[in-house]
């Protein structure tokens, strides 16, 4: 390996001199890294085949799709259904919901399953550990319209929680139709949904951490506490760092399917997220170019916002995606 | 012995001559059986089989050979992308607006529909009437599908009461007003119905159904103020919206007084649709307001049953079209039914394939018993014929239906079946428990006229969306008493006519005008 | 490792098996009401309250599920493609991940951002439709398994897992003269199986759940996956009988009988939750393999 560092360094400083050199060095790592092409290959190819090729596609979104034309002849229209996308007249209380949801999903919901994990670490007995961990998934199976079934049953005039309430004094609450709790309802029962499921990734990053660590710092006299925070944290931070990156790229998607089994025409104001009203008003019955153009604005901020954190978190010393 | 045995194979041949000599006649060599691609439409939740019995005995009946998609028609996303991908069938049901945008259907003259299916039009323009081709002439003024009206649902939604409760609190008179159901229904809130000595019950609820606010659910309050929901509203020489119309604010005021005084569910904007069946199993509602067919069930089979099993004297009671505090009544029908489907035909379709299309579907609509077996299967094996005419299913368990599947094949249903309900075959349709019941509300409600339907071009479609959002979002805060429905109701008209209420009136009007010459 | 726990130590394993008991109850208790709701009658479903024990017990939802006896299909449908799927993603992932996991790798960042565009953009449903149509995948097995094949997400957080083994372990081997190939199932892979049983874990549910991609791109009913199926026995089990079509869609789906709702999941679910304690133990205690040799 150091061999190969130094010939490029050398056909480095050459090329200085001479272009075609950095390209003959560039062609010679190629070759010395052959076989890890060799191992790249299936997924290139499946890329291509499977991911590229279709992409190209996406000028359906700057068309009026008509099928004898199909996506190369259909007449070509510009901007017009991005356009009627912003010129809805709730699109700005739409995104600003759209975005609130999925902030606060991030800022409560990213840190729950680390934390579950390191919990789940900590607890005492094999057995024990098992069972929480195999439960502790099990919502991730239901569907949402079964979850949000559970959530208005909770939350009912004769749900447990309000049965609690009358039991403190208080007057019994209609929570589901409150536009202000309809944010917190939606990022807790997320979280209830998906702690267990999520926490799985971390779990496996901290069973590859070296048991002896633990016990050397056991040694050194490390109570709990600094074992966790010292040890068992900083072996997870390049997974935290990337899924974090990876999850600012789904800014604009704040959960459609939980948000329309949830959400009701009286919380429409604080609930109604781009996918719901798109679905909501029948806009996209068929038509093909319109849900191509919300989808690809979509995927464009959700990709500028992974480019942008990467940027920031490989500036703060973090691992960069690419 | 032997004369009665030459005697048999005399007549034996003869027979085989003659029906070899007639089956010579009627198969002339231009006698080809048209093939006909289609989607079927029935509510089993299994693909359509590639050939089934219904099927068969259709295209012995029509003399066509006919290719149905092997796709469930739930699952809409499949048939409209390979359709969008150009796999187009001859005849379907689906959004005339977005396919003919897409260049996949063809036009359907009215002519044709006239000349080959004289006796289904008739019978939806009596129905129907002018909203007859809301669904299927758009902004090009052409025509394309076939438009559908539903006689049944000119018996629009109704109340249906709780028969007990009605004892309990001593209530024996008909009602025939709004007061009159509201003071019943104080009654039910106040007077322990249930008789379990708490104050738990509720006289009505709804259910969060934020596309379709203007079905059902206060249907016949709204009609107490000659409103429905939702509407353009045919005024003389010009159209108004029924959703900015004083009538409207003053109904939504009285909702919002049953609201307070704790006359319905608190939480009815946030019920599903499940959640009131579990409701009115456990005795927390003694109303609710819905199509003839779910009250039916109500009180049949569903959560009601048993009240009337129990004790016969204590029949549910219907409502419909109490008269309001100006003496106005009326009740929502929606005879052409603007969210379903109509019948479209792809663009491949040649006149000839059209015209024979239309004739299918108007014999299948003047026959009862031809309709239903499309619908249901055969006679005696699905379904009899009970002593009205009507429909009576043979309630079948999934394993006898598997048997009768395994040894005569697969049944199939659905084909060529058109969202329409007509006089002719509407015994077919019904089934017994819903046919009295339609029947009375008929005669018993007074039909509200359901203004005009324009057909707006692709800027005023969604324009007309966001509208319903913003519609919504003020009826229910309205009624939950969230807002002061006084002071907010001019800023709210204001806001709906600067959205784009004031131009889609406009274009309503133009083409309401177009009509009237 | 146990010490003579400090009182502070205990208080701390008290709170927080405290915490995990709360919140383990407050997922089986819905489960349990959904399993005893399977085994109700479509009446005795609708009681209110927390129903602790089904009464009467009946199995009819259950049978209404498998009575059309292309359940057994169904489920063997979503196992091969679970199978097939997942075996190809993992090694095609993993090989891909380590390639890129090492540093000099010319091209390194293009293909990490050619991945990445990926998760971003696609042509939606017409173009892959068509393109599918045009590959003569639509119809076929394989299209439910090739585009879950090459997944970036998966080889993201592969080479993530990669990147932390110390590069000890592959340079004796390296040293030793041993190929790309060899070092990576002899030595790469055992010492990766947390993330490969994870990103197995997410594949082979993925393909359990995904039902859509079978609905629009090959809906032969020899290729039926269970969840399609168990769709349409949702439809089918609506209360009332309801030939009419005249009641629009949203009231009509939303009355699917309680129970058969409940039994339903449970088929779809139950499978899953019956393979994984074999797959637990990757997550909850594995150890490193033991130390560089040589």
């Amino acid at each position: 390996m150091k061999q190969g560092i130094s010939t490029v360094k050398k056909a480095d400083a050459a090329s200085r001199a001479d272009g075609r050199s950095r390209g003959a060095a560039t062609w010679a790592a190629v070759v010395q890294h052959r076989h890890y092409y060799a191992l790249l290959l299936p997924v290139m190819a499946l890329l291509v085949l499977i991911h590229y090729v279709p992409m190209a596609g996406i000028v359906i979104a700057f068309k009026q799709f008509n099928i004898k034309g199909g996506l190369w002849h259909s007449p070509w229209v510009g901007f017009k259904y991005f356009k009627q996308m912003l010129e809805t007249p709730s699109f700005l209380a739409i995104l600003w919901n759209t975005v609130r949801i999925s902030f606060l999903k991030v800022l409560f919901g990213f840190p729950a399953p680390i934390l579950f994990a390191l919990i789940l670490n900590e607890i005492p007995g094999l057995r024990a550990k098992k069972v929480f961990q195999t439960v502790s998934y099990l919502p991730h199976f239901l569907s949402w319209v079964v979850v949000a079934g559970l959530v208005m049953s909770m939350l009912s005039i004769q749900g447990p929680v309000n049965y609690v309430l009358s039991l403190l004094g208080g007057k019994p609450v209609i929570f589901m139709q409150e536009s202000g709790l309809f944010t917190g309802i939606v990022v807790v029962s997320d979280i209830w949904k998906g702690i267990g499921w999520g926490s799985i990734i971390y779990l496996a990053a901290i069973a590859g951490i070296d048991v002896q660590l633990y016990e050397a710092a056991a040694m050194d006299g490390a109570r709990r506490l600094q074992r966790v925070l010292h040890i068992t944290l900083p072996s997870l931070v390049p997974i935290i760092g990337t899924l974090f990156i990876l999850r600012m790229g789904g800014l604009l998607n704040a959960g459609f399917d939980q948000v329309l089994n949830l959400y009701n025409p009286m919380v429409l104001d604080k609930a109604d997220i781009i996918d719901t009203y798109v679905y909501r008003t029948g806009l996209v019955q068929m038509q093909y170019s319109f849900s191509a153009a919300v989808g690809l604005s979509k995927n464009l901020v959700g990709f500028l916002m992974v480019v942008l954190t990467n940027a920031t978190v490989n500036r703060l010393g973090g691992t960069t995606l690419t | 012995m032997k004369l009665q045995g030459i005697v048999a194979a005399v007549l034996a041949l003869a027979c085989m001559a003659g029906s070899a000599w007639a089956a010579g006649r009627t198969e002339k060599p231009s006698d080809e059986k048209m093939e006909i691609s289609l989607i079927a439409y029935n509510n089993r939740g299994v693909p359509t089989p590639e050939t089934s019995r219904v099927q068969k005995f259709l295209e012995d009946r029509f003399h066509i050979q006919m290719k149905p998609w092997t796709v469930d028609w739930n699952e809409k996303e499949q048939i409209n992308v390979r359709i969008a991908s150009g796999d187009i069938p001859d005849v379907w049901m689906g959004y005339a607006f977005p396919l003919q945008q897409m260049g996949a259907i063809r036009e359907i003259p009215k002519e044709a529909l006239y000349k080959y299916m004289p006796k289904y039009m008739q019978q939806c323009e009596e129905c129907g009437g002018r909203d007859l081709w809301q669904s299927t002439v758009l902004a090009d003024g052409k025509n394309w599908g076939i438009p559908t009206a539903l006689s049944i649902a000119t018996a629009g939604p109704a109340i249906v009461i709780r028969g007990d409760w009605m004892a309990k609190v001593g209530w024996t008179k008909p009602i025939e007003t709004l007061d009159e159901l509201e003071s019943l229904f104080v009654k039910f809130r106040n007077e322990d119905p249930d008789g379990n000595n708490a104050k738990d019950t509720y006289a009505y609820t709804g259910y969060k159904n934020s596309s379709a606010i203007y079905q059902t659910t206060f249907a016949q309050v709204f009609g107490a103020y000659g409103v429905r929901v939702l509407t353009w509203e045919k005024k003389g020489d010009h159209i108004e919206g029924s959703m900015v119309s004083p009538a409207y604010r003053d109904a939504l005021k009285r909702l919002q007084s049953w609201y307070k005084k704790e006359l319905m569910h608190p939480e009815f904007a946030v019920h599903m649709r499940k959640d009131i069946d579990a409701l009115m199993a456990n005795g927390k509602v003694g109303a609710f307001e819905d199509w003839s067919n779910w009250l039916a069930s109500f009180t049949t089979t569903g959560p009601w049953g048993k009240i009337t099993a129990a004790n016969p004297a204590h029949q549910p009671a219907y409502v419909v079209s109490p008269s309001g505090p100006t003496g106005l009544k009326g009740n929502y029908s929606r005879p052409a039914a603007p969210w379903n489907e109509p019948q479209v035909m792809g663009t491949g379709v040649s006149d000839k394939k059209m015209d024979r299309i239309l004739q299918i579907i108007e014999e299948m609509y003047a026959d009862p018993k031809l309709y239903a077996v499309m619908l249901a299967g055969f006679e005696g094996e699905e379904y009899k014929w009970n002593k009205d005419g009507v429909l009576d299913p043979i309630p079948l368990t999934p394993e006898q239906v598997k048997k009768l599947e395994t040894e005569k094949g697969p049944l199939g249903t659905g084909y060529f079946r058109v969202n329409s309900v007509l006089p002719s075959i509407e015994k077919a349709y019904t089934t017994p428990a819903r046919y009295p019941i339609d029947n009375w509300i008929r005669a018993a409600q007074t039909r509200l006229d359901y203004g005009f339907t324009p057909s707006f071009n692709e800027e005023q479609r969604v324009k007309d969306s966001n509208l319903t959002t913003l519609m919504t979002q003020f009826y229910y805060n309205a009624i939950t008493g969230k807002i002061d429905v006084d002071a907010e109701w001019n800023g709210y008209v204001e806001k709906w006519m600067k959205q784009g209420g004031k131009e889609l009136l406009e274009e309503a009007t133009k083409q309401y005008l177009k009509t009237l010459k | 490792m146990k010490k003579t726990g400090s009182w502070r130590d205990r208080v701390l394993d008290g709170i927080l098996m405290a915490i995990m008991i709360l919140f383990t109850a407050s997922i089986v208790l819905p489960f349990w009401s959904m399993l005893v709701d399977s085994f109700s009658t479509k009446d005795s479903v609708l009681r209110p309250g927390l129903k602790l024990f089904p009464r009467p017990v009946t199995v009819q939802s259950y049978r209404d599920v498998f009575a059309s006896g292309i359940v057994a299909v169904g489920y063997m449908n979503t196992v091969i493609r679970a199978a097939v799927g997942t075996v190809l993603t993992l090694v095609c992932c993993f090989a891909a991940a380590y390639a890129i996991s090492k540093p000099k790798l010319p091209f390194r960042k293009t293909v990490s951002m050619l991945l990445l565009i990926t998760m971003f953009f696609g042509g939606g449903l017409i173009p892959t439709y068509l393109w599918f149509k045009q590959l003569g995948l639509i119809g076929s097995r394989w299209v439910l398994i090739l585009p879950h094949v090459a997944m970036a997400y998966y080889i993201i957080i592969m080479r993530r897992f990669l990147e932390a083994i110390p590069a000890e372990m592959e340079e004796s081997a390296f040293i030793d003269g041993a190929s790309a190939m060899r070092i990576l199932f002899r030595i790469m892979v055992p010492l990766s199986m947390p993330v490969i049983a994870t990103v197995g874990l997410w594949s082979v549910v993925f393909h359990w759940n995904e039902w859509f991609d079978a609905m629009i791109y090959d809906a032969k009913t020899e290729h039926t996956v269970l969840q399609l199926l168990l769709r349409r026995v949702l439809i089918e089990n609506q209360s009332s009988a309801m030939l009419n079509l005249e009641v629009e869609d949203e009231a009509r789906l939303q009355r699917t009988e309680e129970a058969v709702k409940a039994a339903t999941m449970f088929v779809s679910i139950g499978p899953v939750i019956l393979i994984y304690p074999f797959i637990q133990k990757y997550f909850v205690k594995g150890i490193m393999v033991g130390a560089v040799k040589g």
